[in-house]
């Protein structure tokens, strides 16, 4: 089956795309409240990105409307701007503890 | 259709999560993935019977491949021990994503995740990782820390991830009747026509550039009822003939309605780039404190050096 093929097909249903979105936000949610890696819960994050990025598309489609997927391309520049400064934070605190654990830094929160 | 059923499906899943979450390894974790999976195709088929539900059978297989591909490897991210290997997973999920927006006709976009997301967020990712692992294992050598073993709080994680669901499955079924109608047919025609109206160089490529386009192209372009554009146009000899044209693809929708709709956004979205940039060479510099005599060394040296070549 080519691409084309595949696209000609009709589409998946908005209400199929919402709800993997929904679930692929939840998971990011749940890695984010419970890994205690800095990185790992930075890429929670941008999973969360992408399940934002299935809603626009989703929505774009549904109303065949291109201003979703102009959003998806402002989307990816504030998560590689995010992915740079919040890479750049994790670098500068790795340096002053050793560790990439969240909660050696668990006196930041009072 | 029972409106209870979707919100047993959800807390179904997230107990599934929950039990991910807790154990690594073991009978708890099998357990774990299949209420997980089986909390989510119960989901996707109660959400079937919605309207603007299931059209083809075809697509809908296809997509629930890459559905249970991204929350599967969505899932073995956060609950990776290895950091690496969850950026690795992470890679996975942006692969089914970009399926999905193939499926939804948004091949553009696709193809820039694969490049700039694949490609190059998560190659910085992995930088930052194999340099923050380099030093950790120096001093554990090779034992995975403690904080990546034991997740923090695993049972309200799952809970809050649940809830959160549960709310988007009350937007979902409670406001997917309520949307305005999707878009037809003869809109997607009515879109191609304006944006090929804005195109004269793209409709010069197309019937060849010795015929003079009309200057109020809009009015010469016509859809035809079999879903194709002609345009009538006048020769040199001044004799009038029509040409199929192609429909503008994917790519100049996209395209064009960045920079005609949101031109402001995109000089916006440059700076933001451009400052994220410039913080983080700030934050991340490394300031060396150099003593005066070496200082003095360095410059003296590089004096010699210079003599010795001349």
């Amino acid at each position: 089956m080519t691409v084309g093929m595949l696209a000609m097909a009709g589409g998946v249903s908005l209400a199929h795309a919402l709800l993997l979105a929904g679930a692929l936000f939840s998971i990011g949610i749940a890695g984010f409240l419970s890994r205690r890696n800095l990185i790992v819960m930075f890429l929670c994050t941008e999973l969360m990105f992408q399940a934002v990025i299935i809603v626009m598309a989703a929505f774009g489609h549904w109303y065949w409307d291109f201003s979703g997927q102009v959003f998806i391309i402002f989307i990816l520049t504030i998560a590689a701007a995010e992915a740079a400064l919040a890479l750049a934070l994790v670098v500068l605190l790795h340096r002053r503890r050793a560790t990439l654990d969240a909660s050696a830094w668990r006196e930041l929160r009072e | 259709m029972d409106p209870i059923l979707p919100y047993i499906a959800t807390a179904v899943a997230a107990l599934g999560l929950g039990m991910l979450l807790a154990a690594h390894r073991g009978p708890v974790r099998m357990g774990g993935m299949v209420l997980g999976l089986g909390g989510l195709i119960w989901l996707f088929i109660e959400a079937g019977q919605l309207p603007g539900g299931v059209e083809d059978i075809a697509s809908e297989v296809v997509f629930l491949i890459f559905a249970l591909l991204a929350v599967a490897s969505a899932v073995q991210m956060i609950t990776q021990q290895r950091p690496v290997y969850a950026a690795l997973f992470f890679v996975l999920v942006i692969l089914a994503t970009c399926g999905m927006l193939v499926l939804l006709e948004a091949f553009f976009m696709a193809f820039a995740l694969v490049i700039v997301y694949a490609g190059a967020i998560l190659i910085t990712y992995m930088f930052v990782l194999m340099l923050a692992q380099q030093a950790t294992d120096a001093s554990h050598a090779g034992e995975t820390p403690e904080y990546e073993r034991r997740s923090r709080d695993p049972g309200n994680a799952a809970a809050v991830a649940g809830l959160f669901m549960a709310i988007m499955v009350a937007a979902v079924f409670a406001g997917l009747p309520e949307l305005p109608p999707q878009s037809t047919a003869k809109d997607r025609l009515d879109a191609d026509l304006a944006l090929l109206a804005n195109l004269p160089g793209d409709i010069s490529r197309q019937i060849g550039s010795e015929i003079e386009l009309p200057s109020d192209l809009a009015s010469h372009l016509k859809a035809k009822e079999d879903g194709t554009i002609e345009l009538t146009a006048v020769g040199e000899d001044g004799t009038a003939s029509t040409f199929i044209l192609e429909p503008p693809g994917n790519t100049a929708h996209v395209g064009w309605d960045l920079v005609a709709s949101f031109p402001a956004s995109l000089e916006v979205a440059g700076v933001i780039l451009l400052m994220a940039m410039f913080g983080a060479v700030v934050l991340a510099r490394r300031e060396v404190e150099h003593a005066e005599q070496e200082l003095t060394a360095a410059t003296t040296d590089f004096g010699e050096s210079r003599e010795d070549q001349s």
